[in-house]
């Protein structure tokens, strides 16, 4: 499966700016995405489930009992949601590790790399269920992980339990709730009739977006 | 009524379908946990278990696949008891008390093992451990350990069940499409380790559909030894409605089941989404059809994680460079806990070729069984060649083994009573392919026909331990030619003899035969080539040593083993022009002859001190520039007029944004590369250092990117950085701190979630340590959330820690 990773993702993960990247720089890249191309396994699985709100601001999906302004506000619309899992599988994390002892600068080109291709890949399950969705006459929300904004990332737990993560995807959880393989993304994709958009997303919710390297400039 | 290993492999026996879709069925929820069900709701339990007994199925899975103590804690041993009893009684009601087994059914924990994940290899036998014992005494006929992954996982799992109870094990893991297990393996590797793991039958379940996993089948059977079980889905899956449905029914996946039975499998039943119905039909099948019965291979085969690599096929080269013996920079490495060596070591060797690595971490001073189990374990994330644990102290050997994923290779046994006694039983246990040497009690013979002996009386006796002879690989031995000019002889004989008269794989460490020469690789390159005329199997080499790699693509083309040349052709590609390098060889230099650099840097105009090639980031050219200079002037004044200028103008050049990540952590690791050489001429020197900077991502964070990402900044300006590692607990880099009188240590944290532990381990060390200064970072920090910590540097980038620690130790 060919993934096509945003390149400009890349050099901003890599805290680069593209005007300043040297030819060489843009061809290690290159190299790097072709050999992750190699030792990626992409697996991803998805429900759909109903979405109850409840009067106190609660909501209820499958077996999570949530409060969450941040994804309140994401689902406002919706009754119903998907709950995705991917991940690229081991073969980068394996990747990284060596490269860590023999070339760290190579580790740098590999992870941001491969931390594009997740959301690359997630991009392409997310691109299905919108179209699944607009054929009935409905909208998705943008989707919307576990510990992101005040979505506590306790929730990892449910999710994994309610797709069978381990056995459908190979994703794992360690006892900090942290996902391996380390290139895995879970998420809620919320379902409207409306369609909406200007919702805030990226890094604008984020708490460290007063100083991270990694923010997006506009 | 007759056991199930006496059935086992000479009739046809069925397994039962899904159980957790059944249940679910029935109004399981998504999430919700099946084994509760055990206790909440027995009648269905017992209902879903004697209506696939009474479809013909001979073994029913318990209701336990998620049960273990992190999922129920101490409600375990009622749920387990539950289950069986269930089982029994569903049994019982079905008629089928005489001829129908319970299996205990063991799926993953959850957790990834260490070195990928966070669950130690140890505490995962713990586990299964605990659930195996209350199977047991429950009254489970058999243990089916299910829908691994993971082949480690699977490993831990299999020596739980024959640790902690007598009854059969069977195996069965999950593959994808193309015939891999999530985590890497494949059949191969998979039947190689388990096999030797001693398990009663291997097989595949769940992931696919029968029309997919039949090639994963074909290849099994070509494979395995054992009997093998064959338990598909009912085809893909797909949403329907919010649920989840399979794409054949019961005649469709009978048909495809069909073709699977015709391959020579000797267990069948289903997975998720199969039904009683299912099962009904595919006893109907086979029942028609005859039985064959399993095949032993009869192969000498060793694996890693990923793959298997079989003894035999074609002479196999087993890197030797990760061994002391000699080696004053390796001893210091193993002194310091400096295990970055050792592993570079590995990438180097298998990025010359080499097709597993002997590994031996032997010196006095150190406690090697600790060594030997870390460093095993940590190799299996670093390289996917198997590997051979090469060591004389028992406890070593055990840890290593038991720590491997994967079938080892063990260096060495000899014909000596003590040794046999104390390596076979190992081997057995563990399943290794044992290196046996030619000597025994009254020495090592001078000729062939004294070593041929040898050779036969061990391997008559590891037959006595269950050991086969595929099993055993003869060291013939190689005494040095200049003390006896027949040296080479005999052991040319002896490997030429094991092949045509024992029949049995045999290796060789190639280089003593020079011992006491002058230009030993003359001798050692030629009597390889000989050895290998001869019919050696393996050869301990270097493989960084381009003589020895001369001669063995030359032998290999010249003796047939290398169809068309091709790989003598393509090493030609690596090889250097001149006819016999002059020098040491490459191994003592920067790199392999494949590891040309990508980019040819000394052109015109381009950069040419050791300083340059520093700024410029070329790692390579900075060694050999590094090297040459080190004739002239000495390390210090090197390292103060060439090292530190040119770190710090990239360092500059960072802060300002003009240079970034990338070339940064290049120029560090071009100055490493050269401090790299300069340290090989001050080993056992006292060492110039700015100070000792303590680094640890914290307790339940596994991602340590960032961690070392400072770490090699750190270390390319001369700091002595001691690096915990990953998940490390408060109470440890205490008492690092406190033992090494460290006054710096950085911690490093990805997750809102292992903050706590940051805050923890600062709170510790401000108690026992005061005077040490912390510096945090990572992907969630923040200056406020540093404050809020106690922390007393927020650094953003690993440029800042560097800054900060020159600010301390400046």
């Amino acid at each position: 499966m060919k993934i096509e990773p945003n390149r400009c993702e890349i050099i901003r993960y890599m805290g680069c700016r593209k005007k300043d990247c040297s030819a060489e720089l843009l061809l290690d890249i290159e190299n790097a995405v072709k050999e992750l191309d190699t030792v990626i396994s992409p697996r991803s699985v998805y429900r759909k489930f109903d979405i109850i709100h409840n009067n106190d601001g609660s909501m209820d999906i499958g077996n999570m009992h949530i409060l969450s302004n941040n994804l309140k506000k994401n689902l406002k619309t919706c009754a119903s949601c998907y709950l995705m899992g991917a991940t690229l599988g081991i073969g980068p994390d394996h990747l990284i590790q060596r490269s860590e002892i023999s070339r760290i600068s190579r580790t740098l080109l590999y992870q941001a790399a491969s931390a594009a291709m997740i959301e690359a890949y997630c991009n392409e399950i997310n691109a299905k269920i919108i179209d699944q969705e607009k054929r009935e006459g409905r909208y998705c929300r943008p989707r919307f992980s576990p510990g992101y904004g005040d979505f506590d990332i306790s929730f990892q737990r449910n999710i994994s339990d309610m797709l069978q993560l381990p056995k459908t995807t190979g994703i794992n959880l360690t006892a900090s709730l942290m996902m391996m393989p380390s290139k895995s993304v879970t998420a809620i994709i919320g379902v409207s009739d409306i369609d909406s958009r200007c919702i805030m997303e990226g890094c604008e919710i984020c708490s460290k977006r007063k100083d991270c390297a990694f923010r997006r400039d506009s | 009524m007759k056991s199930f290993r006496e059935r086992l492999g000479s009739e046809w026996l069925f397994w039962d379908g899904g159980t957790g879709t059944m249940l679910q069925s029935m109004g399981l929820e998504a999430g919700e946990s099946p084994e509760l069900w055990n206790i909440d709701y027995p009648d269905k339990v017992i209902s879903v278990h004697r209506s696939y007994y009474e479809a013909g199925s001979d073994i029913v899975n318990a209701n336990t696949f998620g049960a273990n103590r992190l999922k129920y804690g101490n409600r375990l041993k009622e749920i387990i008891t539950a289950a069986i009893e269930n089982a029994k009684e569903a049994r019982r009601q079905a008629g089928r008390e005489d001829d129908g087994y319970i299996a205990l059914d063991i799926g993953p924990t959850g957790r990834l093992l260490v070195p990928m994940g966070d669950l130690p290899f140890d505490e995962a036998v713990d586990i299964f451990g605990e659930v195996v014992r209350i199977g047991a005494e429950a009254g489970a006929d058999l243990i089916l350990i299910e829908t691994m992954t993971d082949s480690y996982e699977a490993k831990a799992a299999v020596l739980a069940a024959k640790e902690n109870s007598d009854l059969p094990v069977c195996v069965t893991t999950t593959y994808d499409e193309s015939g891999k297990m999530l985590t890497g393996g494949g059949v191969g590797s998979i039947c190689a380790m388990m096999e030797g793991l001693g398990v009663d039958a291997i097989g595949m379940n769940c992931g696919l559909g029968p029309v997919q996993m039949l090639p994963v089948a074909e290849e099994m059977v070509k494979t395995a030894s054992v009997p093998i079980i064959v338990k598909p889905n009912a085809g893909l899956p797909r949403q329907e409605n919010g649920r989840t449905v399979y794409d054949l029914d019961a005649d469709r996946f009978c048909q495809a089941m069909s073709r699977i039975a015709d391959l020579g499998v000797h267990v069948v039943g289903g997975c998720c989404g199969t039904t009683p119905e299912y099962i009904r039909g595919l006893v109907g099948i086979c029942r028609q059809k005859p039985f064959q019965k399993p095949v032993r291979k009869e192969r000498t085969v060793i694996s890693s994680y990923s793959h298997a690599v079989e003894i035999g096929k074609r002479p196999l080269i087993i890197g030797e460079r990760i061994n002391p013996t000699g080696k004053k920079r390796f001893k210091q490495a193993l002194k310091e806990n400096d295990l970055d060596y050792i592993f570079k070591e590995a990438i180097r060797q298998e990025e010359a070729g080499a097709d597993a690595l002997d590994v031996n971490v032997g010196l006095p001073e150190i406690d090697e069984p600790s060594m030997m189990e870390n460093v095993v374990q940590s190799l299996q994330g670093i390289t996917d060649l198997p590997l051979q644990i090469d060591t004389t102290n028992r406890e070593a050997l055990e840890r290593g083994l038991r720590i491997y994923n994967g079938k080892a290779m063990i260096n060495s046994v000899n014909g000596r009573k003590e040794s046999m006694e104390t390596v076979f039983p190992l081997a057995k246990k563990y399943g290794a392919i044992v290196v046996a040497l030619c000597l025994d009690e009254s020495g090592i013979p001078e000729t062939a026909d004294g070593r041929i002996e040898i050779a036969r009386k061990i391997i008559d006796t590891a037959a006595g331990y269950g050991i086969p002879k595929s099993d055993i690989v003869i060291d013939g031995l190689c005494m040095t030619v200049s003390s006896d000019s027949n040296a080479a002889l005999a052991t040319l004989e002896t490997v030429r003899r094991c092949r045509d008269e024992l029949h049995v794989n045999t290796i060789l460490g190639v280089s003593n035969i020079s011992f006491g020469l002058p230009k030993r690789k003359i001798i050692n390159s030629n009597f390889y080539a000989m050895t290998l005329l001869s019919g050696l199997s393996c050869a301990i080499i270097n493989p960084l040593d381009e003589m020895m790699m001369r001669a063995h693509f030359a032998s290999l083309a010249l003796i047939g083993k290398d169809p068309q040349c091709m790989g003598y052709i393509e090493a030609c590609t690596h090889f250097s022009e001149e006819n016999i390098p002059a020098g040491p060889g490459p191994a003592a230099g920067a790199g392999s002859a494949r590891n040309v650099p990508a980019r040819q840097t000394t052109v015109a105009g381009g950069p040419v001190t050791l300083r340059d090639f520093i700024e410029k980031g070329l790692s390579a050219q900075a060694a050999s520039a590094a090297q040459e200079a080190l004739r002239e002037r000495n390390a210090l004044d090197l390292i103060n007029d060439e090292l530190i200028p040119a770190l710090n103008a990239v360092g500059k050049g960072f802060e300002e944004k003009k240079v970034f990540l990338p070339q940064l952590l290049m120029s560090a690791e071009a100055a490493k590369a050269a401090f790299e050489v300069m340290k090989g001429t001050m080993a056992g020197e006292k060492k110039e250092s700015k100070g000792k900077v303590i680094l640890a991502t914290v307790k339940n964070d596994i991602h340590d990117i960032g961690k070392n990402i400072v770490k090699v900044l750190l270390e390319s300006y001369g700091y002595d950085v001691i690096d915990l590692g990953r998940d490390v607990a408060p109470e440890l880099i205490v008492e690092k701190a406190v033992e090494d009188h460290v006054r710096l240590v950085g911690l490093s944290a990805l997750m809102t979630t292992t903050v706590v532990s940051m805050e923890e381990t600062i709170r510790q060390l401000r108690k026992a340590s005061p005077q040490t200064k912390v510096v945090v970072g990572g992907a969630v920090m923040t200056q406020e959330y540093a404050d809020s910590i106690g922390a007393d540097c927020y650094a953003k980038d690993a440029m800042e820690t560097v800054r900060y620690a020159d600010s301390i130790f400046g």
